[in-house]
């Protein structure tokens, strides 16, 4: 009986130590959207694996072990990562410039949004995410990013489809004009680089 | 989209994403779009940040960190130890059952107990403080209207009325020793929201100016005037503006220009 529960448990870490190698980067690729640096996306996904490692036994062989993790790695996140995270409000000094002169608001406009959007780099996809408030941040990665139907990722995060539909709405809308402002600014920074002696 | 006034934008959000599971709305909206080049443009773009969106998905981090998976045999090891070590399956079990019979004789103890106890308000709608000291005046309140007049008392000013649903509020005493107030908002959906008051001593640049905070954008205006500084938050599709000095007649003007300036 030890024997067998032995050979069983061993059967099980084989098993899980070869899908966590198969699909851990990009577990841990999740976990680093997320949590936005390398320290706590590393905790974080090794937080699920372990948490998923623990409930294996209730994972069902053959079915999709990545979309499994992912459950357990945005729970981790939700219960024990974004608790701990302060809400980055900035005080008014921080509000500063860091000395350059204050600028008004102008339309960004200078082509098409869509190839402004098609031409986005990822660092700016990353900053623009980072603009979104950690709800909807979360549920743009779950839907836009991880590519989950609107009832999975609604389910996931414990709130009805229509706070999903318009969380969705509200990030794609503050990225997009994220974006054409990042585009604007290269747009500028090219021109200043082209006028140059 | 910007002048159609047929198509929610999250409707035709989620019709773009496949999204829309009712057949009839979904030929309804199809054949919206069709005739509507607004929302064609619209949904258009939607589909080209999705596009892009996956693009960063398959590009951004396809390897872990150095020493990743040793550092998770060994927590996979320790797993495993606590398995070999813990109590057996029937001795398990029996525990657990205690553990539940003992949770559920606490839980239906309390409920009794609040049966019989008098109603309270434990988290306060608006918390705020205002004033030199972080043990300066404050309001915990769950009725906002009295908080809007509390807050125009204190600030000799008329507060901006706030038309959301409230979940709660706290205060950042941060910078409550430097004058200024914050209330932060939570809306039903998970916004955060916030409004700044601060004296107008406290603004130094002039100008309307635009920082990005770390998820928030904050616009701050200052006209040099007594009794004429303004600080905006845009958070989401929604503007804010809040003013220590401003009365509400001069302050719209401003959150009009805000408003106007700050995209759709």
């Amino acid at each position: 009986m030890i024997r067998w529960h032995w050979s069983r448990q061993s059967n099980l870490r084989t098993a899980f130590e070869r899908l966590a190698r198969e699909h851990g980067p990009a577990l841990y690729g999740s976990a680093l959207r997320m949590a936005r640096n390398p320290d706590d996306a590393n905790d974080l996904a090794q937080d699920a694996l372990v948490r998923g490692y623990m409930a294996f036994d209730r994972f069902e062989p053959g079915t999709n072990f990545k979309a499994w993790m992912l459950r357990i790695l945005t729970n981790v996140y939700i219960t024990d990562y974004r608790r701990r995270k302060r809400v980055g409000f900035v005080g008014f000094d921080d509000l500063s410039t860091n000395g350059q002169e204050p600028f008004d608001i102008v339309d960004p406009k200078p082509g098409p949004e869509s190839e402004l959007l098609s031409g986005a780099m990822d660092s700016e996809i990353e900053a623009a995410l980072g603009m979104l408030s950690d709800d909807v941040r979360l549920t743009v990665l779950l839907v836009d990013v991880e590519d989950l139907p609107y009832e999975e990722a609604a389910d996931l995060l414990g709130v009805p489809v229509g706070t999903v539909r318009s969380r969705l709405n509200r990030g794609r809308g503050i990225m997009r004009r994220q974006l054409a402002e990042y585009a604007r600014d290269r747009f500028i920074a090219v021109g200043v680089v082209k006028g140059a002696p | 989209m910007a002048g159609c006034r047929f198509l929610e934008a999250d409707r035709l959000s989620a019709w773009t994403d496949g999204e829309v599971l009712d057949l009839a709305e979904r030929e309804s909206i199809a054949a919206h779009v069709r005739g509507c080049p607004d929302c064609e443009a619209e949904s258009n773009r939607v589909r080209t940040l999705r596009l892009r969106m996956a693009r960063y998905s398959a590009s951004s981090a396809t390897t872990v960190p150095a020493g990743f998976f040793r550092q998770l045999g060994e927590r996979l090891d320790a797993v495993d130890q606590s398995r070999t070590t813990s109590t057996p399956a029937f001795g398990r079990r029996l525990r657990w059952s205690a553990a539940v019979l003992a949770v559920a004789v606490v839980g239906a103890a309390a409920i009794l107990l609040s049966l019989f106890a008098p109603l309270r308000v434990v988290d306060p709608l608006v918390t705020m403080k205002v004033g030199s000291s972080l043990s300066a005046r404050h309001l915990e309140s769950n009725d906002p209207d009295e908080a809007a007049r509390w807050l125009s008392g204190e600030l000799g000013a008329e507060v901006p009325p706030i038309n959301l649903s409230l979940l709660g509020a706290r205060l950042d005493a941060a910078n409550a020793d430097k004058g200024e107030g914050h209330l932060h908002y939570t809306e039903q959906s998970g916004k955060l929201l916030s409004l700044r008051i601060i004296p107008r001593s406290r603004l130094k640049k002039t100008g309307l100016l635009r920082v990005l905070g770390e998820r928030q954008s904050f616009w701050t205006m200052d006209k040099g005037k007594q009794g004429e500084s303004i600080v905006a938050w845009e958070s989401g599709q929604d503007s804010f503006v809040a003013s220590a000095e401003t009365p509400l007649d001069k302050l719209l003007p401003y959150a009009q220009e805000i408003a106007r300036r700050c995209p759709p």
